[in-house]
């Protein structure tokens, strides 16, 4: 009886793929590369609940992360991490290529990241709108 | 109970006995302030995976948790992330290092990733690798560091290496980055599209703890030794060969701390930094970019790595360089230089240096290959005296002497090849031509039309690489 649960499956997945746009859920996602050693852009603007996709550089020599340095209010910092709520993920892990981060910016604010390794010239920011 | 029978029976006792204590040592002595070793093992142990007993060893209240890992290959990106690590030892059993084996070919880190590193240790201190071979891995071998420079916190102190190989790991071997104290010792590297051995952001120190390194071996490597910004480290009792150049302290605006200095190199064999792995034919691929462009009225062009040198101090202050056997590197046997061309603030200043009592060119059987000693001419109060069989390189149009370009120790007052950049990053013009001319080689590979080469007499164990496919017909006029 495998196949009627599988049918169900494609017909709930469907629904969901169409309700997802009318419900708003499907927020743009937005890319950042994680390059030697400067993120691009360092500013981006998104709506609530949107995914922002880092993307290290395959051609990177050096370990890179993108770890939250102030976010909005109630925002703690999580440990490493590869997706999921902004407020519960938003600390990448560390290295020079195939890092997965893409979390999803759950919450409005202003969420100003930074490289541990390379504080002070890769700093980008994220801002959230309702 | 007869007498026979009572010294069998206390032969048996003492076999007992004698087999038991593999298995106390293994679990460690048993005192108040000892923790019992969390052993792994492919089969049979309670941890299969080093990460496993990592995890475990975190959890523990005590500190100074040991791992020992039995012979094996384990596909896995460790990581040790926090204080709460502090006095970690992972070693493994055997005494070979190759037997337990940390390999990165498809291996993942604790959370999915492609694992970057074999090891990754983050603001914990005293925490020692021994006897284990890491190899393949994305980015570094061993990872040791700090992951906040700016608070001055100095949360990774006195990390150690001891009896760990790395082979092939896309950029480096042993790695540590702002960092304090520490050391790597009987390790050998190969393989690394940057360096065997890093020692890079170290944070500026009142009371330096001193990084040694010792007793290292590194070959076919982009670099042997590489230190961005790299300070208090002492190389000694190394071999540095076969690489693209042997020992390389730098400055660069990318890492904190700058400048790079105050280091030793002493007591090393430094020979045969001839691999010219820009040919295709290598098995080692740099992963550098260039270290930046030409501006176009300087004839433009990506400023690469140089080959063929033995030792280069690129932007250092206060190096001493002493006592040790510098042979056939086929452009240079020391090179220093300062950065004139964007280093922010000008802190890639080449000063302070001194060449003292080296060996060159093992009694001009195996010369280093233009000239044994090579500088720029910026900066100011560096000094070269006692090396044996010294060859200088001079400027092509007689604007500088030699004994400005290369002053004797300590420096005669007013020694200044380009007085009117004195003690500036601005260099001799010409000589300064000389390394640019060098440097944006295009191809790069064809950095070998300048070197002169020959056959290296036999020198103990060791054996020349040569990368085939070199083309002297591409060479320029």
């Amino acid at each position: 009886m495998r196949r009627p649960l599988t049918i169900a499956a494609a017909l709930l997945a469907a629904a969901g793929l169409a309700l997802a746009p009318a419900m708003g859920l499907a927020a743009k996602t937005k890319s950042v590369g994680v390059h030697d050693d400067y993120y691009a852009p360092t500013k981006v603007k998104v709506k609530k609940n949107a995914k922002v996709k880092f993307k290290w550089d395959k051609i990177n020599l050096n370990p890179h992360n993108v770890t939250l340095k102030k976010g909005p209010k109630g925002v703690k910092k999580s440990k490493p991490c590869t997706h999921g709520k902004i407020t519960k993920c938003n600390k990448s892990g560390t290295g020079a290529i195939g890092i997965k981060f893409t979390p999803t910016f759950n919450k409005p604010g202003t969420y100003n990241f930074i490289c541990t390794i390379h504080p002070t010239t890769m700093k980008m920011k994220v801002v959230v709108k309702k | 109970m007869n007498r026979r029978l009572i010294v069998r029976v206390a032969t048996a006792l003492l076999a007992v006995a004698m087999l038991a204590v593999p298995a106390s040592a293994i679990a460690g002595k048993g005192g108040k302030n000892k923790n019992k070793a969390l052993v792994v093992c492919k089969h049979g142990c309670k941890y299969r995976t080093i990460q496993k007993a990592v995890d475990k060893a975190g959890k523990t209240k005590k500190k100074n948790d040991v791992i020992k890992v039995k012979p094996g290959k384990y596909v896995e990106g460790v990581q040790a992330l926090g204080k709460k690590f502090n006095g970690l030892t992972i070693t493994g059993t055997s005494k070979n290092p190759r037997k337990a084996i940390l390999e990165g070919k498809n291996a993942k880190d604790p959370i999915g990733n492609p694992a970057n590193n074999g090891i990754e240790i983050a603001n914990a201190k005293n925490v020692t690798i021994k006897k284990l071979w890491v190899r393949n891995y994305l980015n570094n071998g061993v990872f040791w560091h700090d992951t906040n420079t700016d608070d001055n916190k100095a949360t990774c102190q006195n990390a150690v290496a001891n009896k760990v190989d790395t082979s092939f790991n896309r950029s480096y071997g042993l790695f540590m980055f702002g960092c304090e104290g520490g050391a790597f010792k009987n390790s050998v590297g190969w393989g690394h599209g940057d360096s065997a051995f890093y020692i890079g952001a170290t944070p500026f120190q009142n009371k330096p703890k001193e990084t040694v390194l010792t007793d290292l071996e590194g070959y076919e490597n982009v670099l042997g030794y590489s230190g961005t910004n790299s300070k208090y480290v002492t190389i000694k009792d190394s071999d540095f060969y076969n690489n693209g150049v042997g020992i390389v302290p730098n400055t660069l605006d990318s890492e904190p701390f700058e400048p790079n200095g105050h280091g030793v190199i002493k007591d090393n064999n430094i020979f045969w930094n001839n691999f010219n792995y820009f040919l295709p034919e290598s098995r080692v691929k740099t992963v550098s970019n260039g270290l930046g462009t030409l501006p176009p009225d300087l004839g433009g062009g990506t400023i690469q790595y140089p080959t063929g040198v033995g030792i280069a101090l690129f932007g250092s202050d206060g190096w001493k360089v002493t006592d040790n056997d510098i042979f056939g590197n086929f452009m240079w046997g020391v090179a220093a230089f300062s950065d004139p061309l964007g280093n922010e603030g000008n802190d890639a200043l080449s000063e302070n240096n001194q060449v003292r009592n080296n060996e060159m060119g093992r009694d001009g059987t195996d010369t280093n290959g233009l000239y044994d000693f090579w500088v720029d001419g910026s900066g100011s109060n560096n000094c070269f005296k006692g090396n044996d069989s010294s060859t200088f390189a001079p400027t092509t149009d007689a604007s500088a002497t030699l004994a400005q370009l290369y002053p004797t120790c300590p420096v005669p007052a007013g020694t200044q090849p380009n007085p009117g950049a004195s003690g500036t990053v601005v260099g001799n013009a010409d000589m300064l031509g000389q390394l640019l001319t060098y440097v944006t080689m295009d191809p790069p590979e064809n950095q070998e039309c300048i070197w002169n080469r020959h056959s290296h007499p036999k020198f103990e164990k060791f054996k020349p690489l040569t990368v085939p496919g070199f083309d002297p017909s591409g060479c320029p006029a």
